[in-house]
């Protein structure tokens, strides 16, 4: 029995489910193949999930995720926190429009995109898990008709294929379209626990009620002066609780991903905000983040195949941006795909619009514009090094009533300032920090 | 040739952690998984239909989630699958279960004429009881071979099946009289990696659901009511202990001997026949 | 309140011996029958020529003997034996019914108990009784030994339970002790033949990881595959078997049928000597409920030591022969008293 589809996607994570949403809503008959246990099962993420990339794919999505348990809670405030060794400046932004119109929700990653596979399958999708695409089937004339996955009798054909296999390069590599994997340092790890907090708790530390939630973004010292950035998170009965790093950082400092982890957890503002929660971790995750940006993409497109999501080195820089530009890229593919079936050309010309699009859209000009900042961050390590510490001084200075008079404080402020770094360097690192972590 | 396999959809009892802090099961995020024994007796049933041409049910008693446990079934290429749910059944112990699965069983006997066979996994990795398949087999007045850890021959003329089975006092080589019911050893086979076709074919079936009254039920033999036993109490075992270190980079002989009068202490634990001179001999 | 609570005891019999696992019982009956007002101890035996045992039924601690005698059921045969005992059991009445959690015992109990329409606990680990109730509180794990449940059949007799092998405290032998035995003449009615026993051959040949009493395990610090020859000696002399943990497998230092662990097999022996293993946790949760653990280990913090009832901290290489030859010496002395 020929198992034929029209396209095969693979990997079912928001990039590919994204694609496979488009393409069955127009009725094409498609096949989503998922390695893990169940869509979502393999799926690390910090936890938080914009809406709009979202809504231009299910414009009804907010409602319908609002009736769903796919989510966890509607974030209507962000706050930033730059740490030093025993001290924290907070700067948080509360807007009460996202309560109405949500911006973003914090999510479980295997919660959503199971909730997500269920209505990929409801547009009409095949979703297959359990199963391992290993290599592509191609015709006498080398082009791709199918792939090969590790179950027995278990090549599926097809017309095209959707590459969205996440950060592990192995099928963009066999369709020659990456030549070398990736790099280490085009890589950071990210480590998160999820630990069980109490409903009522999560609420009073948050200082949220309801279905309502916000996040804290962490920088500073406890990354012991590597490129990284922690987060906490505000699910519904449990916080996430994690941290991302340059891979090449913790080689160079040999420190271990979790002892990073357990790091963060035990700085005092950390400590003082979870107490004994810090100890109700109840999963513990670690994935890998392409971090590569504009200068690690691999093509693509190409003959009857597009890659989206992390495989196309979609993520930016700034680190909660990766579902949001897989979401889109996948979209975006589908859009590509659907084009190309009414005219019944898949061939790389037809198919380089998907390049197109994705240059009109955000994405490429996101990673345009950001496409040196990792490295500006590698170069510029007062960032994490100098700044949070600077400004703790700074604060501490001026709130710390010690007899100085305030004209003389602010004075020591700047000259303290001026020590560290040129006023000119400064006003530009300032810039470049607050695009970075927005 | 008609087979009835009974499965259960069990939690992966080697992911279930223990909140040391609150002292509770963490359940949680446990992947639900078709227990063990019961892959191996629907691998066998696989190979019957290969063979013989059986046709296949497969059953579960158990919550709508349990559904997903029956597709995962049908990918092994097998014909049937019924679900048999419902609230009444909530609570059961071992013997309200075998009521079900019993009248399960017969209902799809008026459905088909006969049942020869029913294939149960040897026991479930969560109760861990393996009182089931026997419950049935006498419910059914079927024959029992329990235990079995290898099939012979399955004579269907004569109607009866050859096999070893595996006791604690050694092999068993018996035959069974059909219709029988069969507990599957683990050791019998390696379940199969379901092929593709077969594996979509099970993404599209929709099991069939029964409720009490479709298996012509007495609901007051169904669930906690019909359960002799109750679960008054459950507990978390307090985590083993470390023991002394009796011996640090002794002499061999000396540590040798130091574990030997340890042992000596053990007088309450079982013991073993061949230690048994050893440590009473020196009462 | 009825009279004669009787506790029956099934002694299992295997090659015309008494199991190890009916003495237990009977010790553990005894306990719970001082607990009971007007309560006694019945051993269940059947099959013929068991006089003998019938004896040593009363010596371990049973107050009467229930010998069902009979051609037929000198072998176990389920569906023989679960026909004379539920008759037996239909003229008795007893109060409780317990039986050793064998293979054989638990698969004859689960018939049993459903034919009666009672409860049944399966592999109880404790077992103790409510006297106010005049109910037995039966206590098994679960998940994986990961959950203690403790369950009660408040309303149905007898309350049956199968109780694992080398958890209870059997009485050593009163030969002073007396007790009536009751003979029962069984003639078994004419049966259909369910299933017919064509040959029986003991465990030897075969990797019997499972069901050995003492399992010698070795692990990376074995060193290679020559060094598990004398783990196997160790093993041979205490009737047990050999294990493996999952690196010493990995090296190809012996087959996967010996891994213990959660890829391999999780077992419960009375005795397990860890020999150069360091106890990673996936190892643990294959043998951690085993009766006795004694580990030999070089590293005195390996995390074997933090579950080990004995630790020896030593070469495994040294320590294991020393010891073979001490246990030899010491167990080919004849019984002393």
């Amino acid at each position: 029995m020929k198992i034929e589809f029209d396209v095969v996607v693979i990997g079912a994570g928001p990039s590919g489910l994204s694609a496979a949403y488009v393409l069955a809503k127009k009725g094409l008959k498609v096949a989503v193949i998922e390695k893990g246990e169940y869509p979502g099962s393999k799926s690390v993420m910090g936890g938080v999930l914009y809406m709009n990339p979202l809504k231009e794919l299910i414009p009804n999505v907010v409602q319908l995720l609002k009736e769903s348990k796919a989510v966890e809670r509607n974030v209507i405030e962000q706050n930033m926190w730059l740490v030093n060794e025993n001290s924290v400046l907070k700067i948080g932004h509360r807007n009460q429009k996202w309560k109405e119109k949500p911006n973003a929700f914090t999510v479980l990653r295997a919660n959503f995109d199971r909730w997500f596979a269920k209505q990929v399958e409801a547009a009409g999708a095949l979703v297959i898990p359990k199963t391992k695409v290993e290599d592509f089937i191609k015709n006498g004339d080398g082009k791709i008709v199918g792939v090969k996955t590790t179950r027995p009798e278990g090549d599926v054909y097809c017309k095209a294929v959707v590459v969205s296999e996440g950060v592990n390069p192995l099928l963009t590599m066999k369709a020659g379209l990456r030549k070398k994997d990736i790099g280490a340092k085009d890589v950071a790890i990210a480590v998160k626990e999820i630990v069980d907090v109490p409903e009522a708790v999560v609420n009073n530390l948050f200082k949220v009620e309801g279905d309502f939630g916000a996040t804290i973004e962490i920088l500073g010292s406890w990354s012991e002066g590597m490129v990284g950035i922690g987060f906490l998170y505000a699910n519904r009965d449990s916080i996430s609780i994690g941290c991302g790093v340059l891979i090449e950082d913790l080689r160079r400092k040999k420190v271990k991903p979790y002892e990073l982890l357990e790091n963060m957890k035990n700085h005092p503002a950390i400590a003082d905000l979870l107490g004994d929660y810090r100890n109700t971790t109840k999963e513990y995750l670690a994935h890998l983040i392409p971090e590569g940006g504009y200068y690690a993409m691999p093509k693509v497109y190409g003959d009857r195949i597009l890659v989206c999501g992390d495989a196309a080195m979609l993520v930016n820089s700034v680190h909660r941006e990766g579902s949001n530009h897989a979401i889109t890229s996948g979209r975006l593919a589908g859009e590509t795909l659907l084009e190309a079936f009414e005219k019944g050309d898949f061939s790389e010309k037809t198919l380089k619009s998907y390049y197109d699009r994705l240059n009109d859209s955000f994405i490429i000009k996101d990673l345009y514009k950001y496409k040196d900042l990792t490295g500006t961050i590698e170069k510029n390590r007062h960032f994490i090094e100098i700044y949070p510490d600077m400004l703790n001084n700074a604060a501490t200075k001026f709130l710390d009533v010690d007899g100085t008079p305030k004209g003389e404080e602010q004075l020591e402020i700047l000259k303290m300032i001026r020590e560290n770094r040129s006023l000119g360097g400064l006003t530009l690192d300032a810039l470049k920090l607050w695009n970075s972590v927005r | 040739m008609n087979v009835v396999i009974c499965i259960k959809q069990i939690p992966d009892t080697t992911n279930v952690r223990i909140d040391r802090k609150t002292n509770n099961l963490v359940r949680e995020g446990v992947p639900s998984i078709i227990n063990a024994d019961d892959l191996r007796a629907l691998e066998l049933g696989a190979k019957f239909k290969e063979e013989f041409g059986a046709k296949i049910y497969v059953i579960t008693m158990g919550p709508p989630q349990a559904k997903e446990a029956l597709k995962d079934a049908i990918a092994f290429g097998l014909d049937e699958a019924i679900l048999i749910s419902d609230r009444v059944f909530a609570g059961s112990d071992t013997l309200a279960t075998t009521y079900v699965l019993s009248q399960s069983i017969k209902k799809i006997e008026e459905e088909t004429g006969h049942v020869d066979l029913v294939l149960t996994g040897k026991q479930a990795a969560d109760g861990d009881t393996g009182q089931v398949g026997p419950g049935i087999a006498t419910r059914l007045n079927f024959a029992l071979g329990a235990y079995i850890m290898k099939l012979d021959e399955i004579d269907l003329k004569n109607q009866v099946i050859s096999a070893i089975r595996r006791l604690d006092r050694g092999f068993e080589k018996v035959k069974i009289k059909m219709p029988a019911l069969l507990t599957i050893m683990s050791d019998i086979n390696e379940p199969r990696y379901p092929d593709l076709p077969n594996l979509i074919h099970s993404i599209k079936y929709e099991p069939r659901v029964w409720n009490y009254k479709d298996i012509d039920a007495d609901s007051k033999k169904c669930g906690f009511f019909g359960s002799p036993t109750q679960v008054v109490r459950a507990n978390i075992p307090p985590a083993r202990k470390g023991g002394d270190i009796v011996s640090k980079n002794d002499d061999p002989n000396i540590a040798a001997d130091k574990l030997i009068e340890a042992l000596k202490k053990f007088k309450n634990a079982r013991l073993i026949e061949t230690l048994r001179p050893l440590i009473e001999g020196d009462l | 309140m009825m009279e004669n609570k009787r506790i029956f005891v099934l002694v299992e019999v295997v090659n015309d011996q008494p199991h190890p696992v009916s003495w237990e019982l009977i010790g553990k009956a005894r306990e719970i029958a001082s607990k009971l007002e007007g309560s006694e101890v019945w051993g269940i035996v059947l099959g013929k020529d068991r006089d003998q045992i019938c004896n040593e039924a009363i010596y371990r601690g049973a107050n009467k003997v229930l010998y069902v005698k009979g051609e037929d059921l000198n072998d176990y045969i389920n569906y023989k034996y679960r026909k004379a005992i539920v008759e037996m059991v239909r003229k008795y009445k007893p109060w409780a019914f317990l039986v050793g959690a064998t293979l054989e015992g638990r698969e004859l109990a689960g018939t049993i108990a459903t034919e009666l329409k009672t409860g049944l606990t399966a592999d109880c680990t404790g077992l103790d009784i409510i006297p106010d109730k005049e109910l037995l509180e039966m206590t098994r794990p679960t998940f994986g030994g990961n959950l203690m449940a403790t369950i009660m059949c408040p309303e149905h007799l007898p309350q049956m339970a199968t109780i694992r092998p080398g958890v209870m405290r059997e009485m050593p032998p009163d030969k002073s002790r007396t007790g009536e035995i009751i003979v029962e003449d069984y003639t078994l009615p004419s049966l259909e033949p369910l299933i017919e026993v064509l040959e029986r051959t003991p465990v030897t040949s075969k990797v019997n990881l499972q069901y050995a009493p003492v399992v010698v395990s070795g692990g990376k610090g074995v060193g290679g595959p020559e060094g598990f020859k004398q783990l196997r000696e160790l093993a041979n002399l205490l009737g047990g078997e050999i294990g493996a943990s999952r690196a010493a497998v990995k090296q190809g230092w012996i087959s996967d049928e010996y891994q213990v662990g959660q890829t391999g097999k999780t077992i419960h022996p009375v005795i397990y000597i860890a020999c150069g293993i360091s106890g990673a946790i996936q190892h643990l949760v294959g043998m951690k409920e085993s009766n006795i653990i004694i580990a030999i280990n070089t590293d005195e913090n390996a995390p074997i030591f933090g579950i080990s009832d004995i630790g020896i901290v030593g070469d495994l290489n040294k320590v294991v022969p020393a010891l073979t030859q001490k246990l030899k010496a010491l167990l080919s002395k004849p019984k002393a008293g």
